[in-house]
């Protein structure tokens, strides 16, 4: 009987046993909704995720420099900010959207394409059109050989050129 | 032929219009955008007006404080200067809060965990809320941070300070402000 009572005590009660089970359940359960279902599922970014977004997006405080190689404190909040989002499961849409109600347009690196901005995309290509037009006509009618020159016939010299050359003539045999 | 020579003429001058006129366009856009990318922040005239969306939730409308002495600071977690003046800025609003002033701050160009840890470690109970799109910047032509408009009762920016204020600098502007009708 001695024996038996020791061996239960080694193995544990039975209803001690089922309370620790429940325990370390319910335990793991709250570890698991502590944090929110999409990070578990989406797991941490990779470094090369991380920078794919970073590319698409530019420094709201510097000119034209791209966050993937933006080095200021404010970059690397938001490269930062990035690797959490895509923990959460967020797309890179969504994350360039946030960032663009963040801090404006300028993270984009373009004007956005709407209202008066596309005039920003509109204008150049109108122009090159226009200057390419230009330029083609300017050529054309420059190749083209003078039509008047070959059908018209030389018109006799007026009495006005006459004189001209005559003129031009005496000087010249002054200088001889 | 001289006919020909004529519509000749005529045709080019027209095509030169109309580029000359695109040109023309094209650099009034350049100047406009220069004139408004060198425009210098207001430091006087009416405050524009604006609305902040508050961390601690609620919105702000600065023109719904019309007769108090407004305080606006420019602020980012990132900027040493904006540390420097937090302790002094707080202060100060714990010693007017009361009396007819009000401090708002507005976090610029910053990211919203970083500016919450900010607040909490300088223990910022004005309100305060993230620059959403760098609207209010742009209306106030910031270029940087810190940035403190002072905005007299009747709404009208009366001095614009860029650079870290101290608790003594903050009182004697407050007081002049409060000390007109």
């Amino acid at each position: 009987m001695e024996t038996v009572m020791h061996m239960r005590q080694r193995r544990g009660h039975p209803h001690a046993l089922l309370i620790v089970r429940s325990l370390l359940v319910t335990l793991i359960l709250v570890g698991l909704l502590a944090q929110p279902l999409t990070t578990v599922l989406a797991g941490t970014p990779t470094p090369n995720e991380v920078e794919a977004v970073a590319r698409t997006l530019y420094c709201p405080l510097c000119v034209g420099q791209r966050l993937d190689s933006c080095e200021i404190p404010l970059c690397q909040d938001m490269k930062r900010e990035i690797a959490q989002m895509l923990a959460e499961g967020r797309t890179p849409e969504e994350i360039r959207a946030y960032f663009v109600e963040q801090y404006g347009p300028v993270v984009l690196g373009e004007p956005p394409r709407k209202g008066i901005n596309w005039l920003a995309w509109v204008i150049p290509i109108i122009a090159l059109i226009g200057a390419a037009v230009y330029v083609f006509l300017r050529i054309r009618e420059w190749s083209k050989p003078p039509a008047t020159a070959a059908v018209t016939p030389s018109a006799p010299p007026t009495p006005e050129e006459d004189e001209y050359a005559a003129r031009v003539e005496r000087e010249l045999s002054q200088w001889e | 032929m001289a006919e020909q020579q004529v519509t000749t003429s005529a045709r080019l001058t027209r095509g030169q219009i109309i580029a000359l006129l695109g040109a023309l366009l094209f650099l009034a856009i350049l100047a406009i955008g220069l004139i408004l990318r060198h425009q210098g922040r207001p430091s006087e005239g009416p405050a524009p007006d604006f609305t902040l969306q508050l961390f601690d939730g609620g919105t702000l409308r600065l023109s719904d404080q019309r007769g108090k002495v407004v305080v606006l600071n420019f602020w980012a977690s990132w900027c040493q200067p904006c540390k420097d003046e937090a302790p002094d800025l707080e202060r100060t609003w714990r010693r007017y809060k009361d009396k007819g002033v009000i401090f708002i701050g507005v976090n610029w160009s910053d990211t919203e965990s970083k500016a919450r840890a900010y607040l909490a470690e300088f223990n910022v109970t004005y309100p305060n809320g993230p620059d959403l799109g760098r609207r209010i910047g742009q209306k106030y032509r910031i270029r940087g941070v810190p940035e403190t408009f002072f905005i007299d009762k009747q709404g009208n920016i009366r001095e614009v300070i860029i650079r870290p204020m101290t608790e003594e600098e903050l009182i004697s502007r407050i007081e002049m402000l409060l000390a007109e009708p």
